[in-house]
């Protein structure tokens, strides 16, 4: 689905609740401290050796870890002065110092708004610098929503990504960004609402009928149990569930295969 | 554009297929932009050369424009015609130095019988080198038996040849009579 050769690379996928690795057969720990970004240098020894043997690596963070925020931009804004813009309007809606954060947006189109993401600077640095003492370069830290963003070619392309808690929905025409979407799923005794999922929640246009499929990957073992429950009872309609892995990282790279 | 959502500060490198093709569209073009402004260069320097010798024979054509010029009017100012009076003149005093006046008058004194008085001798120029000297004789005879003995002896003479009587007047109380005559310098010696 995704022509990028950053998932030609090892990766490290990390989400809300585990960290994911597809070097060799491939791996996953427990994540030490759950939403929050991880320290390696803490973790060195609870990942595998052959983190560390490889030359490259990807790391993927979970969405929700990057601050995803939709900011209305005013026409005036000269480009030069858009960064500054931007991070000027997050100042009050991050968790770090606005100093400190590195942001990375994009235009959505139709609209005047910008979709950013920002991580904490020194968090990255220290992360890279640690990784690059081993002989590993970490050549892409992003998100599995921003790697689709930037490789997705499709004249028309719709995908949802499942995790445990919430779910991102993506639509790009164009090789532009039309919709980004990112939610908690309506959980209630700890399971998905489909019902209230889909006909509230749920973003999708509903006005053309012969609509494709959109496409769900889930990196949640949980979830991928209930999708599965979901499509043996209703079939697939408006959702078409892609193969799963046991290992999510492994999963994120079979995602660059597909074409 | 792309968007760029990558946060590693040194990224791995992006090989894009588009940016391939327009490094190489560029190079394409730079290299097409370079050789057609060798080209461009080439056939100015080209130009310039062929214009400095254009300029070099149109300095040449003026210069020989002038000098024809200049020889024209040169040629204007010689005046040929009467130059070539000039020479005729000088060519006929030359010639009339040139005849042996000391043998012809002895010769025809030698040949004048008592009754005729030569009144004028001159020459025609030289008829060639092989033949003589014509002489034009105007003379006045008493009678015209001296006037025929005059020309019967000038005839026999080796000095002479061809004797003609031009022209005869009868004038009373004496004939004028004109004669031409070849006189050979070198048969009397």
């Amino acid at each position: 689905m995704l022509k990028t050769k950053i998932l030609k690379q090892p990766v490290i996928l990390q989400t809300e609740r585990r960290l994911w690795g597809s070097h060799a057969s491939g791996w996953q720990i427990n994540s030490p401290s759950p939403d929050s970004l991880p320290r390696f240098s803490t973790i060195e020894t609870l990942v595998p050796d052959d983190v560390w043997k490889s030359k490259k690596t990807a790391l993927f963070l979970p969405e929700i870890a990057c601050f995803p925020i939709r900011v209305p931009v005013e026409e005036k804004v000269k480009t030069s002065e858009l960064e500054h813009f931007l991070k000027w309007t997050l100042k009050s809606r991050l968790p770090f110092p606005l100093e400190d954060a590195w942001i990375r947006y994009m235009p959505i189109h139709g609209t005047s708004s910008w979709l950013v993401f920002s991580l904490p600077g020194s968090w990255v640095q220290d992360t890279f610098d640690f990784f690059n003492t081993k002989g590993v370069h970490l050549g892409y830290i992003g998100t599995i929503a921003g790697l689709i963003l930037e490789s997705m070619r499709a004249p028309d392309m719709k995908v949802l990504l499942s995790y445990y808690g919430y779910y991102i929905y993506i639509h790009q025409k164009s090789g532009k960004l039309n919709q980004f979407q990112i939610r908690r799923f309506p959980i209630k005794d700890g399971q998905i609402q489909f019902e209230e999922f889909i006909n509230s929640d749920f973003p999708m246009e509903t006005s053309s009928g012969s609509q494709n499929p959109v496409p769900i990957y889930c990196f949640s073992h949980g979830r991928q149990k209930e999708w599965n429950n979901y499509f043996e009872q209703h079939g697939p309609g408006i959702f078409q569930m892609h193969e799963a892995n046991e290992n999510m990282a492994q999963l994120l790279v079979q995602m660059g295969r597909k074409t | 554009m792309r968007p760029y959502l990558n946060f590693s500060p040194k990224p791995f490198a992006r090989k894009d297929p588009l940016g391939f093709i327009f490094i190489l569209i560029n190079s394409v073009i730079c290299i097409a932009v370079i050789l057609s402004a060798l080209y461009l260069w080439q056939i100015q320097r080209a130009n310039q050369q062929h214009s400095g010798e254009f300029s070099r024979l149109e300095l040449k054509k003026e210069l020989l424009n002038e000098q024809f010029a200049q020889l024209n009017k040169d040629l204007k100012a010689m005046d040929l015609r009467a130059y070539d009076k000039e020479v005729r003149f000088y060519a006929g005093i030359q010639q009339e130095l040139n005849a042996p006046w000391v043998n012809l008058l002895d010769a025809l004194g030698s040949a004048l019988p008592d009754g005729v008085r030569v009144q004028q001798v001159s020459s025609d120029g030289s008829t060639g080198e092989d033949v003589g000297q014509t002489i034009r004789l105007l003379a006045y005879a008493r009678t015209k038996k001296d006037e025929l003995v005059l020309l019967k002896r000038l005839q026999d003479m080796q000095d002479f040849s061809h004797v003609l009587i031009m022209n005869e007047v009868y004038e009373k109380p004496a004939i004028m009579f004109e004669t031409r005559l070849i006189y050979h310098s070198d048969k009397g010696n």
